[in-house]
């Protein structure tokens, strides 16, 4: 139980934990009691480690403070590079782009384009289906 | 302040300076000592700014320098204590530093006093954990980040060093008859 009311005073038990622990406060005078020190404890080390703001302190670090951090070398230079690059990047995109090689063509255009013209349902309104359309091409074939 | 800006960078000093001094110098037991702390922590901040991720914030990140400087300048007191002949006698002789009797009635002074002479008792890993928790209210996820450990290391860590400061409270209020342990009547 100490555990949680710790957990509790720090604000670190969940909600629903919450209801049994504040019950068990009511009536354990050890646990409030303990609640109490700490709460005292806490109060004093808080104190402890708040001081007065001082700029002196703060001069004395801007004093002692050399030249401008060094931002490492690919912080400090990368915009530069990027921008210098930019042009050879951009041809490089576009020949890629231009000498691309264009669509195989698919088997069934292949087979299509074998088929003897002049077929009376090649260009009519009620083609068959290109599954129907295979099976003729093929029938021809052979 | 990436940039050198200097004026950013003091306004940054301003914001966290009384963090960082009181921290440095509740972990050093030693006021002076701490400011000195302080100031070099800030300094190494700034020629470091370029590795700062934003992974966790500046405050994260500038508690972290803090606690490493605190741990190199507790080491290096430890060894210049153990070779020196004061650490040896006192070792011998079981010397306590010196207490100033704390009455019952604590008001605000006397508590952070207190704070300090009890935290002063404690091995660097508890008082560290303990102000961190207590000075400074920092939420466990926010000392799991500073100290770089799980949750499940600041919570045992933490409840180690709250049963060590509770044994230190018992003994100190032992020895001053003025100082009460139980607060309910």
């Amino acid at each position: 139980m100490k555990e949680r009311v710790f957990l509790l005073r720090d604000g670190e038990l969940p909600p629903e934990g919450r209801g049994g622990v504040e019950a068990h406060l009511g009536g354990c005078a050890e646990c409030r009691d303990l609640l109490a020190r700490w709460d005292r404890f806490g109060a004093g080390a808080a104190r402890a480690v708040a001081l007065e703001a001082d700029e002196s302190f703060v001069q004395s670090v801007m004093s002692r403070l050399g030249p401008a951090p060094a931002r490492g070398f690919w912080a400090a230079w990368k915009l530069p590079a990027l921008a210098a690059l930019s042009p050879v990047l951009a041809a490089l995109l576009f020949s890629v782009m231009s000498s691309a090689p264009e669509a195989a063509p698919s088997t069934e255009a292949l087979l299509l384009s074998q088929a003897r013209p002049g077929s009376a349902w090649a260009f009519s309104t009620e083609a068959p289906g290109t599954d129907d359309l295979m099976g003729t091409v093929l029938e021809e074939d052979q | 302040v990436l940039d050198g800006d200097r004026d950013a960078y003091a306004a940054l000093v301003r914001r966290h300076e009384t963090k960082v001094r009181g921290l440095c110098a509740a972990l050093l037991s030693d006021r002076d000592e701490g400011e000195d702390a302080a100031q070099e922590v800030f300094v190494k901040a700034y020629r470091s700014l370029a590795s700062f991720r934003g992974d966790a914030s500046f405050s994260t990140w500038l508690h972290r320098i803090a606690l490493n400087r605190c741990r190199d300048l507790l080491r290096a007191r430890s060894r210049r204590k153990t070779e020196s002949w004061d650490g040896i006698l006192e070792k011998r002789e079981g010397v306590e530093p010196e207490v100033t009797p704390v009455e019952t009635g604590l008001d605000a002074a006397d508590s952070a006093d207190l704070a300090r002479r009890l935290l002063a008792k404690l091995p660097e890993d508890y008082r560290t954990i303990l102000l961190l928790r207590e000075g400074e209210g920092l939420r466990y996820e926010e000392i799991s980040r500073t100290l770089e450990v799980s949750l499940d290391a600041v919570k045992s860590r933490l409840r180690r060093a709250r049963a060590a400061l509770e044994e230190q409270w018992k003994i100190l209020a032992g020895k001053e008859g003025g100082l009460s342990w139980t607060t309910t009547k």
